[in-house]
């Protein structure tokens, strides 16, 4: 029974350790799952609070590099230029709003269409006018047959 | 009332928002700038890579397919601008602009004694890998979530727990002797 509760302890304190020199000694920024454990488990725990301390020197001095290196005033100056800066510039148009030029290639297409059923229905026309409406001789109309119509033949 | 999420002023902004833009800028401009400046070492063109990035954020957010986290976008365009102007300053690096690299052995009691802890820190933060200041920055000192910060990064939580891991032991050697002890 004592060995159990000996190999738990030392499995908890070994899971705390495994967190604590991930992630640093602020435990409110652990990985959501272990907070709640981890609070609980380092509140009346000499040792893993030692951990705590230790692990606390490294983080000031991080945040304190990070404070001198990030100067707040520094950022509103730069954000405000970033800002007025890039909403002078145009948005790209969403793809939602190209509908209407899909809309007019379409009507391209189609319009395209139109001109060939146009130039057909003129082709298929041809065999059926009157002779005398072709003024031409014989042979002219032949040639014009031949070269105009390949549907000639159906006659 | 709750604040609204980075979705949400992506939303805003796609509409042309100003006012939603300049939160989302201000929510995310030190984790930009600060990814910016550790890869650059020079603030004035860390200033231009965040400018850059916003300013494409702000022109793409009407294509925005809320497909990626925008914290994860930020750190992705970031990093890429980043290697982008690096590339582009190679052949015009100065000596003097080359980090120093901290002595030997030799003096290491001496350098301890003599300078201050915190500079001893940047220099350690200095020959750290990009990787792990970057793993520093997103989950120490970013909005960012451990998972969120691994996707990032393209990792695994474990793999992001061991880059912590082991960028922490680098610089605590710094800070204190004994962390092969404690551990």
């Amino acid at each position: 029974m004592t060995d159990e509760k000996t190999n738990a302890i030392s499995l908890d304190m070994h899971r705390f350790k495994t967190l604590i020199s991930a992630h640093g000694s602020n435990i409110a920024k652990w990985p959501e799952d272990s907070r709640n454990w981890a609070l609980a488990y380092s509140s009346d725990n000499n040792e893993a609070q030692k951990f705590i301390s230790y692990e606390k020197e490294l983080d000031e001095v991080l945040v304190d590099i990070h404070n001198t290196t990030l100067n707040s005033e520094d950022f509103s100056s730069l954000q405000y230029k970033i800002v007025s800066e890039a909403t002078q510039l145009p948005q790209q148009m969403h793809a939602r709003n190209q509908h209407p030029l899909m809309g007019s290639s379409i009507q391209s297409i189609a319009a395209c269409f139109m001109m060939c059923a146009c130039l057909a229905a003129g082709m298929f026309s041809l065999p059926y006018l009157p002779l005398d409406t072709i003024t031409s001789t014989y042979s002219e109309q032949s040639f014009a047959f031949l070269e105009i119509n390949p549907l000639s033949s159906w006659d | 009332m709750s604040e609204p999420s980075d979705e949400d002023l992506m939303s805003a902004i796609a509409e042309g928002d100003q006012m939603a833009f300049n939160l989302l800028t201000s929510r995310h401009l030190k984790m930009v700038y600060a990814i910016a400046l550790q890869r650059l070492k020079h603030p004035s063109d860390a200033e231009e890579v965040a400018q850059d990035v916003f300013t494409r954020l702000w022109q793409n957010a009407p294509k925005w397919e809320a497909e990626a986290k925008i914290s994860t976008w930020l750190y992705r365009v970031c990093v890429n601008r980043s290697i982008d102007m690096l590339r582009r300053r190679k052949p015009m690096t100065d000596i003097d602009d080359v980090p120093e690299i901290p002595d030997g052995a030799d003096n290491a009691l001496q350098t301890l004694e003599t300078k201050d802890r915190k500079k001893q820190i940047e220099e350690a933060l200095g020959n750290l890998t990009s990787e792990q200041r970057d793993a520093i920055q997103l989950v120490y000192f970013s909005e960012m979530r451990q998972q969120e910060a691994a996707d990032s990064l393209g990792l695994s939580l474990a793999a992001l727990e061991s880059l912590l891991r082991r960028a922490r032991k680098k610089l605590h050697t710094v800070l204190n002797k004994n962390y092969e002890e404690l551990y």
